[in-house]
Formats: structure tokens, C-alpha cells, sequence
């Protein structure tokens, strides 16, 4: 459940440490992203001497909520924090690697972020 | 059951403690496990690294057995109806009895059955690196990646240098795999920059130049074992 002034960490080495989710992509007043969304954000904090830097804006996708995951087969999935993956305007992730769990629901629509897990 | 029945079985099960990712299972759905005895693991999608690659590999997962599934089934079954007790204890015992892990593959197959896939696919790759070598792909390999990740056997890498080049790779590659091996691609249906498409057990990823280097895939997955490509040989005679 992210919404916007929500903060995620991030789960790549794109440079960027934290995010504030500012805006839900996909509707004009949908109120919460889940897993595989695609929100915009701004950085809140960075990694000093990387390209990206604070207070910029990105998009990211979320990878990680501590809200559950259901799937059909009755699994519930929920992990310990708010992570996203910053993006760029095409889809393929600013980083070169990606940390931690992914949930297969991001294969369907970014099959990349599997690869470089 | 209630859920919070199952988490206090569940959580332990599933814990992916690499990861900090927590898993756990709806009292329906552990109904359908334990008639099943079973869970398809690889489902899980989570901690691909090591936890559902012991699925893949047919290994099963625990020292479980059926049959000690099916022990586990009426003591879970006697713990339902005496609601009173304390089930974590219960559930304490039976975990030290028979391991943590309560599920196994539903999808093993014998280790023939498993070289056959193998080779199917491997074969299929092939085709697929020739045919993107006919459209002029640049730099192609194709890696065996089934030891390191869960999702897949065979990864195709080839360079494209235009964004024309990679529409017509992808294109040529579809076709094939429609027409002779009736399979359809998954992944992205419109050029980028770095293109996918998932044929289930053979993953082809067709890139830009750019791209190829600052992702470096070769050296994220050189563990893997690259395969000999028939028309790499002979352009090196060639030359």
C-alpha cells in the first residue's frame, strides 16, 4: 500500500537510497501501488559521487510492500519493508543489479528486473 | 483453519531468512497442501537463488517423505479439533520430528525425463542463435543458466545495432518459434532498447550496444556454461 509521502528504500545500486513516492502512475485517483506498479518519486537520499542525486524526480517500481501479497493459490507474501527499483523513462532499471527478494508478479510486466537479480 | 493457526505452522516453512521476505499460507490453502502434499515451489518466486532451484533440480526438499506427510497430516487434522491445546507445541514436535520443511515437489520428474528437456530446449536455443545470427546479430551466446536461476535453462545475449535491427531479430526469432515449435513469446511486444522474450525454458535477450556493456550480463552470470554455437566455428574458419 504506497501512496504518495510514502518512503521506500531502494533495492538497486542505482545510487539512490531513499524514495517519497509523489505520484501513482496508471489512473487519475487510484489511491494505493502494489507490487509491479510504477510510481513516480523524488530521492531523498543518495550515495554521494553516483549519477543520481537528491531531490531529483524518477519513477521506480515497487518490488517489495510490507502490505501482503495474495496470490490465487492462496499465498500470502509480505516482506519486512517498502522497496522500489528506480527506472527509467523506458522501463529498464538505472542500476545494473538488484538486491534482495523479487516477487514473481514482476515477471509479467518486467521481466528485465528478474534478470539482474 | 484460522489464519492464525497456519502462520504459527507456516511462517517457519516458508522464512526466507536471506532475504527478510516472510511467507505464509491461508488455512485454505493448507487444506489443498496437505490433501496435495504437496506445493509446486517454484511458484514461491522468492529467494530464487537457492530455495526453489532445489525444486527444479527434482530434489526434494525436505526429508520429508510422503508418507511422513501424511503422519503430519493427522496430527495437524487432531490439532484442528482440540482446539484448546497448544498447537505451537505440537507443531514444535512434529518440526523436530520430521525437518522444516513440509513441502516437496509436485512436478519431479525422473532424471532421464529432466536430460531430455534439456536437450529440447538446448536444441531450440540453437535455432534461435542461428536464426539471430542470420539477421546479423552481433556478439551472440547462449548460456546454460539452469544451476542459477529457477526460471529458466538457456539465455540467449545477442547485440543488435539499431533499433530496426532489434524489431527484425525479435520478429524472425517469433516466427520461428511459432512455426516450428508452436511456442509464443512472452515479454516485451514493442523495441526497446534491451528487448526479452520468454520462451519459458530459453530466455533472449537482444540488446543495444550501450546497453550490453553497462549491463554486463556475461559477467553477472559467469558461473553459467556457455554453449558452442555451429556458425560461431565457422566464421572463425572462415577468418
Amino acid at each position: 500500500m504506497i501512496q504518495p509521502q510514502t518512503l521506500l528504500n531502494v533495492a538497486d545500486n542505482s545510487g539512490a537510497r531513499k524514495l517519497m513516492c509523489i505520484r501513482i502512475i496508471g489512473a487519475s485517483n487510484r489511491r494505493y501501488a502494489h507490487i509491479g506498479d510504477i510510481i513516480v518519486a523524488v530521492i531523498k537520499e543518495a550515495v554521494p559521487n553516483m549519477p543520481l542525486e537528491r531531490s531529483e524526480v524518477i519513477r521506480a517500481v515497487i518490488v517489495r510492500t510490507c502490505k501482503e501479497l495474495k496470490r490465487d493459490n492462496g499465498m500470502i507474501i509480505r516482506y519486512d519493508d517498502n522497496a522500489a527499483v528506480v527506472i527509467d523513462q523506458e522501463g529498464n532499471p538505472k542500476g545494473t543489479r538488484i538486491f534482495g527478494a523479487i516477487a514473481r508478479e514482476l515477471r509479467q510486466s518486467f521481466w528485465v528486473m528478474c534478470t539482474v537479480q | 483453519m484460522e489464519l492464525a493457526s497456519s502462520t504459527s505452522l507456516m511462517p517457519r516453512a516458508f522464512d526466507c531468512c536471506s532475504h527478510g521476505a516472510k511467507l505464509s499460507v491461508k488455512g485454505a490453502f493448507l487444506g489443498k497442501l496437505r490433501a496435495q502434499a504437496a506445493g509446486n515451489v517454484s511458484g514461491l518466486g522468492c529467494c530464487s537463488r537457492s530455495f526453489p532451484q532445489k525444486a527444479r533440480d527434482g530434489s526434494v526438499l525436505s526429508p520429508l517423505r510422503s508418507r511422513k506427510v501424511g503422519a503430519l497430516r493427522v496430527s495437524v487434522k487432531a490439532a484442528n479439533s482440540d482446539a484448546s491445546q497448544d498447537t505451537d507445541e505440537m507443531y514444535d514436535d512434529l518440526f523436530k520430528k520430521y525437518g522444516q520443511v513440509v513441502f516437496k515437489s509436485s512436478d519431479q520428474k525422473p532424471a532421464s525425463a529432466e536430460v531430455t528437456d534439456d536437450s529440447e530446449s538446448l536444441s531450440f536455443a540453437v535455432e534461435l542463435a542461428k536464426v539471430a545470427s542470420e539477421v546479423k546479430a552481433g556478439d551472440i551466446k547462449v548460456l546454460f543458466v539452469k544451476r542459477l536461476v529457477y526460471w529458466t535453462r538457456f539465455f540467449i545475449i545477442a547485440t543488435a545495432f539499431s533499433r530496426p535491427q532489434i524489431e527484425a531479430i525479435g520478429s524472425r526469432i517469433r516466427d520461428l518459434a511459432e512455426k516450428q515449435y508452436g511456442k509464443f513469446p512472452t515479454g516485451d511486444y514493442k523495441p526497446n532498447s534491451w528487448t526479452l522474450l520468454d520462451f519459458g525454458d530459453v530466455v533472449v535477450h537482444i540488446m543495444l550496444p550501450p546497453q550490453r556493456e553497462y549491463y554486463n550480463l556475461e559477467e553477472f552470470y559467469a558461473n553459467a556454461t556457455p554453449i558452442e554455437l555451429p556458425f560461431e566455428n565457422q566464421q572463425t574458419f572462415r577468418g
